[in-house]
């Protein structure tokens, strides 16, 4: 992971925890992003075992035409913070703690924030997922 | 503006070229503006024409000549295209006449072909259709000169008793010698054609009696200084919309561009240096007190600013101007998210095209992730847009082993939103 993405800093870590905080630009916005990986369910963190949860810190996911506007596609709710939803990155047999975040949590991060950007600037979701209508990624 | 040199990858440089191709003349409205010019050049050489075997040739000028012909409108595709009608020289034609013998031997009589579309103007004859305006300049060779050195014409139509008077001017000439000057860079047109095959991958075969106009393939092959153009041409047309008076010359503004020199080699940094250049021009005349003064480079007769501008006023206006689209394009070079980038090309190009342009990146971009075949860089996660259907970059700025796509995946949950 440091080798690929050296911007992604280990905040902390243990023999099953990590931690890493970085920046992320897919197009011409930095993103701040952390991804946290725990072997363990944390139940007061809400962190699930063996999963990634990833969370933008700056600039903070906004939904469209302010707080009343469309919630934000492709987000589940992060109880610890209301202010930092954790991206919906894959489907629960789509990723398991054998396969690289590098190769994996990372780039579809890189993906999920561009989609954002776009559902920003347009109002739509283009880039597929579940309950999408451009759902072919796994056709 | 830093000094960091944005690639041919940066999703500014893709944005800006999609604005300048969205805002041009696309190749299957040129091919229908070559085809309307070679009818009217027949038209004029008809048996009842006023002008029979007077009309020595048609050619392209302004714009058209140089490929920077864009809309006229805001909000709809409407062209301005510029052609020189040549006359034989006819020692003692006043303006008035050569103006109102073009427009008789166009309009032509109730019930011919162009009766009722024409109209006539002080210097030029346009012909109106529902997507164009071709504007025919009556013009008489000075035999002796520079090659099509010419005398156009200017009388008022509302000034009937005036004969009005002849102009000396060379536009073949200023858009040979813009051709010439204007710095090339490979690396740019390939990536301006190749981002013009994927918005408009139309190319037509051309078949035109009178002089070809430029051709339409080599002219998305267009020099970086030539796009800045066109793009400093539409930001001039947002903000003249509501205002009265004259706007700032296109051919004025051809010639500062063209022989600025253009050291970029992409569409972001070569609009903020020519942006730039020319708000420094106009700031050293205002700062002077003094008008700028632009003439066609072979031939000084031929003054580009003639009627613009005719006050420190009008000038300080337009300054005013660049300086705004100076700033703008500082604060997309800080980083900007897509929603940010579609407003303010908002506010410079308008909103009816820079909407439609970010629009269609976003579902390119949105179909290359669903389809599973978004490339990122490793280190900083910028995405490849050199990928056909995305940005549509002939030549890669990230290297194949930095790129790398992902396995597939689907996002999960809500997502009708």
């Amino acid at each position: 992971m440091g080798l690929d993405y050296p911007n992604l800093a280990v905040l902390h870590a243990t023999p099953w925890s990590i931690l890493w905080r970085g920046i992320l630009t897919p197009y011409a916005q930095p993103y701040v992003v952390q991804l946290h990986y725990c072997a363990f369910s944390l139940q007061l963190a809400a962190i699930k075992s063996k999963t990634v949860h990833v969370e933008v810190l700056s600039p903070l996911l906004r939904r469209r035409a302010g707080a009343a506007g469309p919630e934000i596609p492709h987000i589940y709710p992060n109880p610890t913070d209301k202010t930092l939803p954790r991206l919906c990155l894959h489907m629960q047999h789509e990723w398991n703690p054998s396969m690289s975040i590098a190769d994996t949590i990372v780039p579809w991060t890189v993906e999920w924030l561009a989609a954002y950007e776009g559902w920003r600037a347009t109002g739509l979701w283009s880039a597929g997922g579940h309950n999408s209508e451009r759902h072919v990624a796994n056709l | 503006m830093s000094a960091r040199k944005i690639g041919l990858n940066d999703v500014r440089d893709v944005l800006l070229a999609d604005v300048a191709i969205r805002i041009q003349l696309p190749p299957s409205t040129y091919q229908v503006a070559i085809e309307r010019v070679a009818k009217l050049a027949v038209w004029l050489d008809r048996p009842d024409s006023a002008l029979k075997d007077a009309v020595d040739l048609v050619y392209p000028q302004g714009s058209m000549a140089i490929n920077a012909t864009i809309g006229s409108c805001l909000d709809r595709d409407e062209f301005d295209i510029d052609t020189i009608a040549q006359l034989n020289p006819r020692p003692g034609r006043t303006a008035r006449e050569a103006l109102d013998q073009l427009y008789r031997a166009i309009n032509g009589t109730k019930g011919s072909r162009y009766y009722g579309m024409v109209r006539r103007n002080t210097r030029c004859i346009t012909v109106e259709y529902a997507d164009m305006h071709v504007d025919l300049t009556p013009a008489e060779l000075i035999h002796g000169g520079e090659p099509r050195l010419s005398e156009i014409f200017h009388h008022r139509p509302e000034e009937p008793a005036s004969l009005g008077r002849r102009v000396i001017a060379n536009p073949f000439g200023f858009a040979e010698w813009f051709n010439d000057v204007t710095p090339r860079s490979a690396p740019f047109e390939a990536f301006f054609e190749a981002q013009s095959r994927t918005m408009d991958g139309v190319f037509l075969a051309r078949d035109a009696a009178v002089e070809q106009v430029p051709e339409q393939i080599p002219a998305y092959r267009k020099p970086p200084a030539v796009v800045a153009l066109q793009l400093i041409k539409r930001f001039r047309n947002v903000r003249y919309e509501s205002r009265k008076g004259r706007r700032p010359p296109s051919v004025m503004l051809a010639r500062l561009i063209a022989e600025s020199g253009s050291p970029s080699g992409n569409p972001f940094d070569e609009l903020f240096y020519q942006t730039r250049k020319l708000e420094d021009y106009f700031s050293a005349h205002q700062r002077r007190n003094t008008l700028i003064r632009v003439v066609n480079p072979c031939c000084v007769q031929d003054i580009f600013t003639d009627r613009w501008p005719i006050s420190l006023e009008e000038q300080q206006l337009f300054l005013t101007d660049l300086a705004y689209l100076r700033s703008q394009l500082q604060q997309l070079e800080q980083g900007a998210d897509l929603e940010r980038i579609s407003g303010v090309f908002s506010t410079l190009f308008g909103e009816t095209v820079s909407k439609s342009v970010v629009t269609k990146f976003a579902d390119r971009s949105g179909g290359t992730i669903a389809m599973g075949q978004l490339r990122s860089e490793r280190g900083t996660g910028r995405i490849d847009l050199s990928r056909p259907g995305i940005g549509a970059l002939a030549a890669s700025t990230v290297a194949a082993s930095q790129a790398r796509s992902s396995p597939r995946h689907t996002f999960y949950g809500p997502g009708k939103k």
